[in-house]
């Protein structure tokens, strides 16, 4: 199972949301804990930052993480700690692969 | 943080380019008898091919601020107090704000141009068959233009969150959760409160 930490930051960017998202992103997190390469949370590199990654949520919202371990050499981490909620989404990687 | 940093950076993102107006059928109706788009219709073409080469040049501009944001942020944090630590992360979150509503003005850019395409190029049946189809393949062609400008500008965004993150001791520690039912539990009562 993938850890996630909670960090007052991420709490932070999360109260801003309304409620609907804000569940949106508890239950993303939820399921990508359970699942973290399931297509439906579209796990990207941040580019040029390494060791932070981000998950789809819905409605055009991402979720920052940053993995736990850098030296962990699994292609998809198993520790991260949840920083940020982001309000856009890509559109065009997206519209290819639907 | 440096000011050129800075500057570099502002100055990229107020030099993201703007797509252009595309052509309509009507606006090559004086070059219809020919079958060919004629003078007008090679202009149409040459700005979408100028906004697409634009688009390109400003995604490689985001990666080297990208690269000086990060060089001069690794340099200075050798030395810094709590003073400037604060005053860059003050300039951070105003630079992903800015980066915030030109990604929203994106946003509304694009749907506006999808709406066209499926609308009014399309449905012109006066339109000769050329000309129709010649205008739809500009008019995609600054579209995917600018799909690719606006992930390049969500990569960036996201950039800066992860940036401002590294240097922000808010962003580090924190419960953590292996079972996901726990997790959402003590999220919503957290969220709640």
């Amino acid at each position: 199972m993938t850890t996630v930490a909670t960090s007052k930051s991420f709490f932070k960017y999360a109260k801003r949301l309304s409620i609907d998202r804000q569940e949106e992103v508890v239950a993303a997190i939820s399921g990508f804990m359970q699942d973290p390469t399931a297509a439906r949370f579209n796990l990207e590199k941040v580019k040029n930052r390494t060791g932070y990654w981000t998950i789809r949520s819905s409605y055009g919202d991402r979720i920052l993480l940053r993995q736990t371990d850098l030296a962990d050499p699994a292609p998809v981490p198993d520790a991260f700690e949840a920083i940020a909620v982001g309000n856009h989404d890509l559109i065009y990687k997206t519209y290819f692969r639907k | 943080m440096s000011l050129s940093a800075l500057k570099f950076a502002e100055d990229a993102l107020s030099a993201a380019p703007v797509p252009p107006m595309f052509g309509t059928p009507a606006d090559l109706r004086g070059e219809r008898g020919s079958g060919d788009v004629g003078e007008r219709g090679r202009a149409v073409a040459e700005r979408a091919h100028g906004y697409a080469r634009r688009a390109e040049a400003w995604q490689r501009q985001l990666a080297q601020v990208e690269q000086q944001l990060q060089t001069s942020l690794a340099e200075e944090t050798r030395e810094w107090s709590d003073k400037d630590r604060d005053a860059a992360l003050a300039f951070l979150e105003r630079l992903a704000s800015a980066v915030d509503g030109h990604l929203s003005l994106q946003k509304t850019r694009i749907a506006d141009m999808e709406r066209a395409l499926a609308g009014r190029l399309g449905g012109d049946r006066e339109a000769p068959a050329e000309v129709d189809r010649f205008l739809q393949e500009q008019a995609e062609r600054v579209l995917q233009s600018l799909r690719r400008q606006h992930d390049r500008a969500v990569e960036f965004y996201y950039f800066l969150l992860a940036l401002h993150a590294e240097y922000d001791p808010d962003a580090r520690g924190g419960r953590t959760f292996s079972d996901p039912a726990e997790f959402a539990s003590y999220m919503r009562q957290q969220l709640k409160a």
